[in-house]
């Protein structure tokens, strides 16, 4: 074949390629698989079809270079599909562990929550009965303020009046004898 | 009535009071005020509260009005806002004396 009636050939190929990089793409793009996998296969015939041109040129070491080239571009596309899959489902799989995570931290919240609501009634109990109902309320209101950061916090905070619920015992006590006298 | 123990917690509480002797704090606002641990101060109030350096009561807003539990606020009394001043004094003027001594003791100074 002459260079004059390869060069429409030739224009062919190029074509068939840039439409097959387009699709690439967009095949890349794409989170849903099927719409993607669609793509690959388009993408694939555009380079099946460059090749298939390629073949119709002359055995010239110039366009033997080109159609090892589209062989190669052709392995390439497939892995690309079966890389881009395991992107996709990587991120599904990364998704669904966020959502399990984010379930854990809830609960732990809760927990949390529940720890410090038992530890205030537990501190609370060791007061003398006269001042356990305004402690009750005023460690409510406490845990309450707190609860807008983070909720071990609340736990902190509860153990921290727990151990001081002696020294308050005694001051509350002593508060009392002295109204006494 | 004695007064309370000055423990340096203690001091920084009455410090923070002190600055406004008629402000209203809740406790955990006068902890971070004080730059106290939150669940520190209820023994402290207590002890602020039996010498009748402080006054205590729950504040009137409707909780639900509020979106929150009342809180128990605190404020200085204001009949002891002299004795509260002499007392942080005294106990600031104790503690300079040991910071002095300290050294001599250690043997740094002659």
């Amino acid at each position: 074949m002459r260079s004059s009636r390869s060069k429409p050939v030739v224009s062919a190929v190029l074509m068939s390629l840039q439409r097959a990089r387009h699709v690439y793409k967009q095949a890349l793009e794409t989170d849903r698989l099927s719409l993607a996998d669609w793509l690959f296969d388009d993408a694939g015939i555009e380079l099946d079809r460059a090749n298939q041109l390629v073949r119709q040129l002359p055995l010239t070491p110039r366009y033997a270079h080109l159609h090892a080239g589209l062989r190669r571009l052709r392995s390439v596309g497939t892995a690309s599909s079966q890389v881009h899959r395991l992107i996709v489902e990587l991120r599904k799989v990364v998704h669904e562990a966020e959502l399990v995570r984010e379930e854990i931290e809830i609960s732990d919240v809760w927990a949390a929550q529940r720890s410090a609501e038992s530890l205030a009634r537990w501190a609370v109990c060791l007061l003398p009965v006269r001042n356990r109902v305004r402690y009750q309320e005023e460690f409510e209101a406490e845990l309450f303020e707190l609860a807008q950061g983070a909720r071990i916090r609340q736990v902190r905070h509860m153990l921290r009046i727990v151990v001081r619920t002696v020294p308050l015992r005694r001051e509350l006590r002593r508060a009392v004898r002295e109204r006494v006298r | 009535m004695a007064g309370p123990r000055m423990t340096l917690p203690t001091q920084a509480v009455l410090r923070e009071l002190l600055a406004d002797p008629t402000r209203e704090m809740y406790g955990l606002e006068i902890c971070a005020a004080a730059g106290l641990p939150s669940g520190t101060i209820h023994p402290i109030l207590a002890r602020l509260e039996r010498v009748g350096w402080l006054e205590s009561f729950w504040e009137e807003a409707d909780p639900h009005e509020k979106g929150r539990p009342r809180r128990r606020y605190y404020r200085l009394n204001p009949n002891s806002a002299a004795a509260v001043q002499a007392a942080l004094h005294r106990a600031e003027s104790r503690t300079q004396a040991l910071k002095d001594l300290r050294p001599r003791i250690a043997g740094g100074d002659l």
